[in-house]
């Protein structure tokens, strides 16, 4: 199924992460909080692994800085395990370029690719999608599967 | 058979002595007068038993040295106790005699003191006794001494030969006085002629005073009768005026003249006197004058005889002779010629028997000692032979023997200039051995011919070889010299080396001791570069949880939209300020960390520096022992040295010495070589 196009205003404030696998945004209106992850409460639920979301397989840098998302849409949250260095920065939306059908069929997570002056910089993650996806996964995910993603992340 | 010396010389004494005795004991009392009285016979027998254990003794005492030296074991016969007893042997003739014949003189002496002892009414001797005993104990002293000193000669003589013969056999001499035979014949001469020559005067001296006394009784006896006569014609009438007269002219002639009228003396005051002083003549007197018409009372120790003469009832003549017994003057003066005629007669006859015994004697002792003393053979001559007696003989042997040593003396002269071929004939021992040392000599001169050819060449050999051995000891000592130089050469740089060494083992102990000390701090810089890290990390957690904050802050501001816009720029900064502090802390870390690195790079090379300078110390201390013990082996080597120089030096010296030995035993040998040519060998070919 196509997804279907969502209003988009004049700027938005991206969650940008640079990380050794390429940068990625997400709209900083969705993210509630950044956490460490040695601060991520024990009792939480274990963060989900961005990359492995996305289908990117990485080798996540051990010295890279590993974050924690805590995104909130809707009243649903989810925390997301980012590796990576984090700014936040302002989007026009005529920077914001739909991804193809084709791609977007391919990536289902990722809802435009910013170019900022004139170049492709980073990929714009949906939150609902993720959020989505995220409770998705954790459902028809074992406690296993939650184990092997948060074992990835460490 | 007597077994000791002193009893066979006692026995022989005692009965000479007793074999004597009695015959001088009757000529004694009859000297002395006493007759066959017993009195004076015991009492000289027991003064001469008393004699024989006196002299006894004496003599005993003279051979107790001898009679010590008989008792003792061959063995025990020390040089001293020979010496002892020969001694009191050569002593023993003159002291015994002379001891001997004193006994003799103090028996009679004694013996006429016992008898004088008496008393006069017991026994009257004449003054002239005294004499008579006096030249009697001289008579029995030449007398005794006459036979007693040879005696003892000839009882030691077997004696004294055996302590000799002990002397030359053990290697010692005796003290032996020299003596004179001549001399001792001479005396024994004399008292042999003296002593009866002595006995016949006393006894004739005594005899003439006997004859004096017999001859003044008879005179006063006659004296008497004629005062009698004389006094019986005086006329009554004249009185006293004539008998004056007549007692003066009797008086004139030595007679005292008295008349006892009715026993009143009345005549000569010193008959009067006489009569008075002596009660016994007068009781006497008034016996033999009632009994008898005359008679005489005489004494002979007295210097008066008392004669009598009846005149008539009433009266008696006295006639008082002062008359004392005495020798005839040329009596005594003929005795004392006679016995100074004998007392020089008799020393020339013994000086002309001695000399005529000796003089043969003394010729061939002469001899003897040119022979002993001086060697002189050939101007002694043939000793003249003067009588057939045993001096006589042995004269003749002495000749034997004086052709036969000059045979020896002349062959020996022959052989001491060379020529062996002396030729001594003669039979004995003494011929014999000499031709057989003749051999013996002619052989050996022939050996040391050979041999000091022998030792000539090798002596020859000896000084060639010494003289190499000397330049061979003389490099030898050059090279030990040079050896003990280099020596102590090395020790001084063994010195200089252990001074440096000690130097370099005092560097490389500090260097330890700096590298211990960099360990140490920089163990410290490492520990304060951890903990630098330590803070750095909680600098870079601080720095994160800022940049953590300022995100959200920055989400915040986003999410507050226009209104959070200033908020957003403060969490911008803070922001960058977050990251600076990381990128800082990052540096500071990256440094800390290549402090860290560096540090231990440095703890590494100071490790091994401290290994490489513990090395150092250990090869140090090595090398200062090694070369403490180079030294003391250097110094140890370098004092072997100089003992091996010494020694070289002295075998260089001693190498010297035997070469000159060497040239000097050649020289002897080459001289003993031409002395031996000088010997002549009958064996030898011409």
């Amino acid at each position: 199924m196509r997804p279907q196009a969502e209003r988009v205003p004049t700027s938005t404030t991206l969650l940008t992460i640079q990380g050794s696998d390429g940068a990625w945004g997400i709209p900083s209106s969705a993210v509630a909080s950044v956490q460490r992850l040695d601060s991520h409460g024990a009792d939480a639920e274990p963060p989900l692994d961005l990359l492995a979301l996305l289908g990117v397989p990485s080798q996540p840098d051990a010295s890279a800085n590993s974050r924690v998302l805590v995104l909130e849409v809707h009243g649903l949250r989810v925390s997301l395990l980012v590796h990576g260095t984090l700014h936040l920065a302002e989007a026009a939306v005529s920077e914001l370029l739909p991804l193809p059908a084709a791609v977007q069929a391919q990536t289902p997570l990722i809802s435009h690719l910013a170019v900022i002056n004139g170049k492709a910089a980073l990929f714009v993650v949906s939150p609902e999608r993720l959020l989505q996806a995220a409770h998705s996964a954790s459902t028809a995910l074992s406690p296993d599967a939650h184990a092997s993603a948060r074992g990835s992340s460490c | 058979m007597l077994k000791t010396l002193t009893l066979k010389s006692t026995l022989t004494y005692a009965v000479l002595d007793l074999l004597f005795a009695p015959f001088v004991i009757l000529a004694f009392t009859h000297l002395l007068g006493t007759g066959g009285a017993a009195d004076p016979w015991l009492t000289m027998t027991g003064l001469t038993v008393l004699k024989v254990a006196v002299w006894a003794f004496y003599l005993a005492f003279q051979l107790s040295p001898w009679e010590r030296f008989a008792r003792t074991s061959v063995k025990g016969r020390s040089p001293e106790l020979v010496q002892a007893a020969d001694r009191s042997l050569q002593s023993f003739p003159i002291r015994f005699g002379i001891f001997y014949s004193m006994t003799w003189i103090a028996t009679y002496g004694a013996g006429f003191l016992i008898v004088k002892g008496l008393g006069a009414e017991r026994a009257p001797l004449p003054l002239q006794a005294d004499n008579a005993v006096a030249i009697l104990c001289l008579a029995v002293f030449f007398g005794g001494f006459a036979f007693a000193y040879p005696l003892g000669s000839s009882l030691t003589a077997d004696a004294a030969s055996e302590c000799s013969a002990l002397a030359r056999a053990g290697g010692y001499s005796l003290d032996r006085s020299p003596s004179s035979l001549q001399l001792r014949i001479a005396v024994v001469a004399m008292s042999l002629a003296l002593g009866p020559m002595l006995w016949m005067v006393a006894l004739g001296y005594i005899k003439q005073v006997e004859s004096s006394h017999t001859e003044r009784v008879t005179h006063a006896a006659q004296v008497g009768a004629e005062l009698g006569l004389a006094i019986s014609t005086l006329d009554p009438q004249q009185g006293d005026k004539q008998l004056s007269a007549v007692l003066d002219g009797f008086q004139k002639r030595n007679v005292d003249g008295l008349v006892l009228e009715g026993g009143t003396p009345q005549g000569s005051p010193a008959a009067t006197r006489l009569l008075a002083a002596d009660p016994e003549l007068a009781r006497w007197l008034d016996t033999e004058t009632a009994r008898v018409s005359s008679g005489t009372r005489a004494r002979i120790d007295l210097p008066q005889v008392i004669a009598f003469q009846r005149i008539d009832p009433n009266r008696v003549a006295v006639a008082v002779l002062r008359a004392p017994v005495s020798a005839s003057s040329s009596f005594i003066l003929s005795s004392i010629v006679f016995t100074l005629l004998v007392g020089v007669w008799a020393p020339v006859c013994a000086y002309a028997l001695g000399r005529a015994v000796s003089k043969p004697i003394g010729k061939l002792t002469a001899i003897s000692r040119r022979i002993v003393e001086q060697g002189d053979l050939k101007e002694i001559g043939t000793v003249a032979v003067a009588t057939n007696d045993e001096i006589g003989v042995l004269t003749d042997k002495v000749n034997d023997v004086l052709d036969l040593m000059r045979d020896v003396s002349l062959a020996a002269h022959a052989i001491a200039k060379g020529d062996l071929r002396a030729v001594v004939e003669g039979t004995g021992e003494l011929p014999d051995s000499f031709r057989g040392m003749l051999e013996s000599l002619r052989g050996m001169v022939h050996q040391i011919r050979e041999t000091s050819v022998d030792l000539a060449s090798a002596a020859a050999e000896i000084f060639a070889a010494s003289q190499e051995q000397e330049a061979a000891a003389a490099s030898q000592s050059s090279a030990m010299v040079e050896i003990s130089r280099t020596m102590d050469s090395l020790s001084e740089s063994a010195a200089h080396v252990s001074e440096a060494v000690q130097g370099v083992l005092g560097n490389a102990e500090r260097t330890l001791h700096n590298t211990d000390d960099m360990v140490r701090r920089i163990g410290e810089l490492t520990s304060h570069a951890n903990r630098i890290g330590e803070i750095l990390e909680v600098i870079r957690d601080i720095a994160d949880r800022s940049d953590l904050l300022a995100l959200n802050g920055s989400l915040e501001a986003s999410h507050a939209g226009e209104g959070g816009r200033g908020f957003a720029l403060v969490a911008s900064e803070m922001r960058r300020l977050a990251e600076r502090v990381t990128a800082s802390v990052s540096d500071v870390k990256k440094l800390v960390s290549d402090i860290r690195d560096s540090g231990s790079s440095t703890v590494m090379a100071t490790e091994e520096s401290k290994k490489l300078a513990e090395g150092t110390t250990d090869a140090a201390r090595q090398i200062t022992f090694v070369t403490q013990q180079q030294r003391s082996g250097t110094e140890q080597v370098s004092q072997s040295i100089k003992g091996i120089a010494d020694v070289v030096s002295q075998a260089v010296s001693a190498t010297s010495q035997t070469r000159t030995s060497a040239q000097g035993l050649k020289t002897q040998a080459d001289r003993l070589s031409a002395l031996v040519k000088r010997f002549e060998l009958t064996t030898e070919a011409p």
